[in-house]
């Protein structure tokens, strides 16, 4: 099971801004920090935009702005509103940790994956990009920042690195299986932690609240949670909602966590092994119906 | 000092004396109190007795439908890392203190140190190195037609030259991945005030004799110090979704443990380490990313909270969300150590030895 495009460039950037030393660690090592994702910015020209990734560079005092394409088509509007941004657009943001705001440049970039290159750039994006494969990362386009331009110049090779995933979760993008796991998983987490807490719920109280859940506990699923878009909440909220459902109409799988809840003590590993088995099938049984267009065609 | 006596005869004038039972303190890593339901699960009960001492209580764990009982004095001066003090059997000291922590309705822990730690506890001015014990297993040996490389392996080395005995075995390419440290002896104090004392891996003190219990207490607090030291490390570098003057910020990078050996099949690999048992005690559901790549998407047992990991051939990366115990990265790290490759590094560097 794979994660969407846009999941996993999501988390190829971020990861760049990190020092895990089993991934490229080229833009932390220009001292560029994620800065904000999907944060609506006012150009000058009195439109918007929503980058998915803002990143910034006290060492270049440069910021470099993403567009991530998981995949094969480009918002040319969009593309045109990114043309109008400029470096002032950025200077009065508080949220931007630059010290010398006045000198900030910037440089919009798309990234996108390599079995999706040759139709994206049919759009002919006005901006650098990179491009991700199972082997390399390559550039194409010209940044403003020379040091990029450095850094990017030979396509740097991606052999033996472990490709992050979980800095970004999941996104509305994503294959409804990939969600449940995270669903599920998350359900587990918090049954396990309230008993601790020596709250036990019975399965019609854990079933309302994780099918009506509030942000509070959406950031339990998604820890970015609060840094998405309110489109994007919505979407995904709906997404986690119609899953928790079909999980608990699942006598088994409400069944297990029934017992791993009610902490027993007795044996409770073989519990938590049986909810592995049944939480998997019904991954499974997901993966197979992939290609549907919604939850909601899902057979009861 | 340091010894109480089981009773096993009478002398003339009525004194009961016997074999000698050692002072022992466990080191738990507490994430919450004792639950309130007092609820331990079938096998265990336990009954706390506040003392005058507000930070100490009495605390007798018994094992259901058995005489074995065991009391401990638990020091929780620190509300994080508590100590429990006994002089029982070490065999139901041990027993007894592992249902407690792996009692489904608790929070606690064992704290693990790292053989890393171990030596730099060892190397603290005032102590002396009296001698080691090692301990390996391998727990993820997979392959039954492959050639053995270290199946199981335990000694005990002691003496003044103990580290050149360590270093001549490091020497030895088949046990290299192997060496990882169950206990060390140390001597610490001066000439007439002084405490032999062994540590364990898992956070176990045994006073083994001496003259002066503030030389046993110093070398508990100095490891707490330490251990603490690397937990927090580890919390603050935790990932999370932060606030900052009006910015939402994505901080905190994942941890990865390094592998000297390669891992021959990640997917077993897997269903060895996150299969809900002690050590490890991690749930997870595994995803295949590739030939040579998987996630898995676990909750850790200790605290339930969620954890991610990814795994390559020889490498595992522990994404640690904020909130959650830093105690996790260190419970995989030393149990891999004495149960998978002893040469592991984070984040490609020998762990601190909490200096």
């Amino acid at each position: 099971m794979q994660p969407s495009g846009h999941t996993k460039l999501m988390n190829f950037v971020i990861g760049m801004c990190k020092k895990n030393k089993d991934w490229i660690t080229v833009l932390s090592k220009l001292g560029y920090e994620i800065q904000i994702i999907e944060q609506t910015i006012h150009v000058s020209s009195g439109e918007a935009v929503k980058p998915d990734l803002v990143t910034a560079s006290n060492m270049l005092l440069h910021s470099l702005v993403f567009e991530v394409k998981g995949g094969k088509s480009l918002d040319m509007e969009q593309l045109k509103r990114y043309s109008g941004m400029t470096p002032e657009d950025l200077r009065w943001l508080t949220w931007l940790s630059v010290y010398d705001k006045p000198r900030l440049q910037l440089d919009v970039c798309i990234c996108d994956l390599a079995e999706n290159h040759n139709s994206i750039k049919t759009f002919n994006p006005p901006f650098p990009m990179l491009t991700f494969s199972s082997a390399q990362l390559t550039k194409e386009g010209v940044f403003k920042n020379d040091e990029l331009n450095k850094t990017f110049k030979e396509p740097i090779s991606l052999d033996g690195k472990l490709q992050p995933l979980s800095y970004y979760p999941f996104s509305d993008e994503d294959d409804i299986a990939y969600i449940a796991v995270h669903v599920l998983r998350t359900i587990l987490a918090i049954v396990i932690k309230e008993s601790k807490r020596g709250h036990e719920f019975s399965e019609d109280e854990l079933k309302k609240r994780m099918v009506t859940f509030d942000d509070v506990l959406a950031s339990n699923f998604n820890y970015v949670w609060k840094t998405l878009s309110i489109e994007h909440r919505n979407s995904l909220k709906s997404k986690i909602e119609e899953i928790s459902r079909r999980i608990f109409e699942k006598d088994d799988v409400g069944q297990s966590l029934g017992i791993i809840q009610q902490k027993k003590g007795y044996r409770i590993t073989r519990n938590l092994d049986q909810f592995n088995r049944e939480a998997t099938r019904l991954i499974e049984e997901l993966e197979s119906e992939r290609g549907q267009t919604g939850l909601t065609d899902f057979p009861h | 000092m340091i010894s109480a006596f089981e009773a096993t005869t009478e002398t003339a004038s009525g004194e009961k004396v016997g074999r000698p039972r050692l002072l022992k303190t466990y080191l738990l890593e507490a994430n919450r109190g004792l639950p309130e339901n007092k609820y331990y699960g079938t096998e265990l009960s336990a009954e706390k007795v506040e003392t005058n001492i507000p930070e100490i209580s009495i605390l007798t764990l018994k094992q259901n439908g058995t005489n074995k009982t065991v009391r401990f004095y638990v020091d929780t001066s620190d509300r994080r890392f508590w100590l429990l003090h006994t002089n029982a059997l070490a065999t139901d000291a041990r027993d007894l203190f592992d249902k407690l922590v792996y009692s489904p309705n608790v929070s606690f822990d064992k704290t693990w140190l790292p053989t890393e730690m171990i030596q730099g506890i060892a190397d603290l001015p005032r102590n002396t190195f009296r001698g080691f014990g090692l301990f390996y297993r391998d727990f993820f040996d997979l392959n039954q037609q492959a050639e053995k490389t270290v199946e199981w392996l335990k000694m005990r080395v002691s003496g003044s030259s103990s580290m050149d005995a360590l270093d001549a075995l490091r020497s030895k390419d088949k046990l290299r991945s192997s060496l990882a440290y169950d206990k060390i002896r140390v001597r610490r104090g001066d000439l007439k005030e002084y405490v032999i004392d062994e540590l364990n891996y898992d956070g176990r003190f045994t006073a083994r004799g001496g003259t002066s219990i503030d030389a046993y207490t110093s070398l508990i607090e100095m490891t707490v110090r330490k251990y603490r030291s690397e937990i927090e490390a580890i919390e603050h570098n935790s990932l999370g979704v932060k606030q900052v003057e009006n910015r939402t910020l994505v901080e905190g990078e994942a941890y990865d443990l390094i592998f000297e050996r390669e891992i021959e099949d990640i997917s077993l690999f897997i269903d060895i380490l996150a299969n809900s048992r002690a050590p490890f005690r991690l749930w997870g559901l595994k995803n295949k990313i590739s030939k040579d790549e998987f996630q898995v998407f676990g909750v850790d047992l200790h605290t339930g909270d969620s954890i991610d990991l990814e795994l390559s051939p020889r490498l595992l990366r522990v994404y640690l969300q904020e909130g959650s115990c830093g105690n996790t990265v260190l419970r995989l790290y030393t149990n891999l150590q004495h149960y998978f490759d002893s040469n592991i590094t984070l984040n490609d560097e020998p762990l601190q030895k909490g200096d």
